[in-house]
């Protein structure tokens, strides 16, 4: 199997067990060298949104928390770096869903570590539906069980990775709920997206769910 | 959307803009039977989403999935013929002329024919007269080549040959697509066309990643018209096209002078040891030299990890020296070409990517692990062929740093020494 990023063929390591148990070694489509270049995020972070940072909350954050928005708790696993870029660039801009397989796993071990009763991803517009054919989050965790209660409001939207830094602090609330009057009291939701930029898009989210009665609210992206 | 925009091309739409194409347009399905109908790859079984299949092999080209379709309407080859296309004011040698007239005849004779000359030949402008001839014939043709590198450097040369309008494409390139007579494009975007072209010109064959790959082959195939015929030009011929021309498939011209008569600059070979620990007296010495004479040169290493390290080696043997590194991913690199063919840098240490196509006045070139797997004999040979290459500096020195003389770099040697033998028979 050719490794998607980097176009070197990779072999999957068999050890004597495996040919007893007829077991074949898992291969994701991107190598293990590739993978390694994906930067972690480790050490000290902001609690609230999990960029690398000695003091929590991080500057940007604080300016976020003293307008009296409510905390969204950000867990980042990876910074978005080049590596990152090239990645999304393949998977969400070309549309390549056979590259989901990469994430899946680290992805649904950080979820049972925040052991929410409700996982929701961050739904995508229908013109994005049609266009790209699926949702890049819910994608990644077709191993969990998620709910997709939230929905875009208008069926089109500027991409957002088009817009500057101004431009996207300035977005009205974008979601709904799929269906009115949901109630979600007593629920503890994590909210999943792709990238944390600014935080705008989470905090309208998670602004939809409070609303509706949820009594705690954490965030969980791939990148930041 | 412009009629002419469908003219031989596949043009992906979705099912409801189909009643809003142009007359005359016929859509087949995207992908049918499980076949991209657009780059001929099998589907592979992972490359579905929960509604739908979709090709990758070609997805840098636009994704195609199940649900669109592939609009075109025929080839009309309606364009203003200019009567005099060529505004060129060369001359050709002889021997130039004799390759450019066999072209001639095996445009006349529709048949696809393989130009095998060394570096250095000028083989741009033995196409002009062929080019000229089906110009004048209202052909539509094709000038493509894996690297995009040589498309780049060839685009401003044709314009000054050419008064024909044309478009270039490739990847990232700033036109878009519109219909003309002649297209400049990489190999990959004939993916975009079926039969369209009366003549493909392929430019460096046997390059990466042309060479050995089924989709480029298939792409250049389906680009050209049923009575379409080919055009290879290359320096380093593969075993595979040499034996289409014993099995008397493809005609050969062969040309093994260059265009100034000179001999090609051939290996000077020297074994250097484990030259990432510790840079061999024998390259220090020659540097020392090059400091001195202010001799320009080129520097090749086998892998991208190579350049820093030995970038900040001769810096530190030779602070003095105006040196410079670039490999594929610089985002500076033709910044840094430029300066070197402005004689802003003494040397640029670069990998493989800089091995053809590029032209520097009077360098020398210096390959260190010339023994890595990476340079095959046609890199090697092409490498050499970037010496010498203007008439007034027509020889040229080809260092090659070697920890083991390998076969590769062996052959390579008596390859050229082969073709300086050959060339002797043969008139300028």
């Amino acid at each position: 199997m050719t490794c998607e990023l980097c176009g070197r063929i990779q072999q999957g390591e068999w050890t004597l067990g495996d040919f007893f148990i007829f077991h074949q070694p898992q291969m994701l489509s991107i190598c293990e060298a590739c993978r390694q270049q994906f930067t972690r995020i480790t050490g000290p972070v902001c609690a609230e949104c999990g960029c690398q940072s000695q003091i929590s909350p991080c500057a940007e954050c604080e300016i976020w928390l003293t307008a009296g928005y409510p905390a969204i708790h950000n867990q980042a696993l990876f910074a978005y770096d080049e590596q990152m870029q090239q990645y999304f660039k393949q998977y969400k801009f070309q549309g390549g869903y056979h590259l989901r397989d990469v994430f899946q796993e680290m992805l649904a071990q950080r979820l049972v570590k925040v052991a929410p009763t409700m996982i929701v991803p961050i739904p995508i517009t229908t013109e994005t539906q049609n266009q790209r054919g699926f949702n890049q989050v819910s994608a990644w965790l077709e191993k969990c069980e998620i709910n997709e209660i939230l929905t875009c409001i208008s069926t089109s939207k500027a991409v957002q990775s088009m817009k500057t830094r101004r431009e996207r602090l300035q977005t009205t609330q974008p979601f709904c709920l799929v269906t009115e009057n949901l109630d979600l009291t007593g629920q503890r939701i994590c909210i999943v997206d792709d990238v944390c930029t600014t935080g705008r898009t989470l905090r309208h989210a998670s602004s939809c769910l409070y609303e509706s009665g949820a009594t705690q609210i954490c965030t969980v992206t791939l990148a930041r | 959307m412009d009629e002419s925009d469908f003219y031989g091309r596949l043009v992906p739409v979705r099912h409801d803009q189909i009643p809003a194409l142009p007359e005359g347009s016929m859509t087949i399905p995207a992908i049918k039977d499980g076949i991209c109908q657009r780059c001929a790859t099998k589907i592979n079984t992972t490359w579905r989403t929960p509604t739908s299949t979709y090709c990758w092999a070609c997805a840098n080209l636009g994704r195609l999935s199940d649900d669109q379709f592939l609009a075109t309407i025929p080839e009309p080859n309606v364009f203003e013929t200019d009567a005099m296309p060529c505004q060129w004011q060369g001359e050709l040698t002889p021997a130039q002329r004799r390759v450019a007239d066999e072209q001639v005849q095996a445009l006349n004779a529709g048949r696809s024919h393989l130009t095998y000359a060394v570096t250095g030949a000028g083989k741009t402008e033995m196409l002009f007269p062929m080019l000229t001839v089906a110009l004048q014939a209202g052909k539509r043709i094709a000038l493509v080549s894996p690297r995009v590198d040589v498309i780049v450097e060839l685009a401003p040369r044709l314009r000054e040959a050419f008064k024909t309008d044309f478009v270039v494409l490739y990847g990232d390139s700033p036109e878009t697509y519109r219909y003309t007579q002649l297209v400049l494009a990489s190999t990959h975007q004939l993916l975009r066309f079926r039969a369209a072209f009366d003549v493909i010109v392929v430019d460096e064959v046997d390059a990466f990643p042309y060479a050995e790959n089924v989709q480029l082959e298939g792409a250049v195939q389906r680009a050209t018209k049923p009575q379409g015929c080919h055009f290879y030009l290359t320096a380093t011929p593969s075993a595979r096209l040499l034996r289409d021309v014993s099995k008397q498939r493809l005609r050969i011209s062969l040309l093994p002078r260059r265009y100034h008569g000179q001999p090609l600059p051939n290996f000077t070979i020297i074994k250097i040891g484990n030259w990432r620990k510790k840079l061999s007296w024998r390259i220090q010495r020659i540097l020392r030299e090059y400091v001195i004479s202010k001799q320009r040169f080129l520097i090749f290493v086998p892998h991208v990890a190579d350049l820093t390290a030995t970038l900040n080696e001769i810096t530190r043997l030779q602070p003095s020296l105006k040196i410079a590194a670039t490999h594929a991913g610089d985002p500076d690199r033709q910044g840094k070409v430029q300066a070197m063919r402005a004689s802003e840098l003494q040397a640029l240490i670069t990998t493989t990517i800089l091995e053809r196509g590029v032209t520097f006045k009077g360098i020398d070139v210096m390959i260190l692990g010339a023994d890595d797997p990476v340079f095959s004999q046609a890199a090697l040979i092409q490498i050499a062929g970037r010496c010498g290459r203007s008439a007034s500096r027509p020889t040229g020195k080809v260092w090659t740093g070697v920890t083991e003389r390998t076969r590769t770099v062996i052959q390579a040697r008596n390859e050229i020494r082969y073709l300086n033998m050959k060339g002797k028979q043969y008139d300028v």
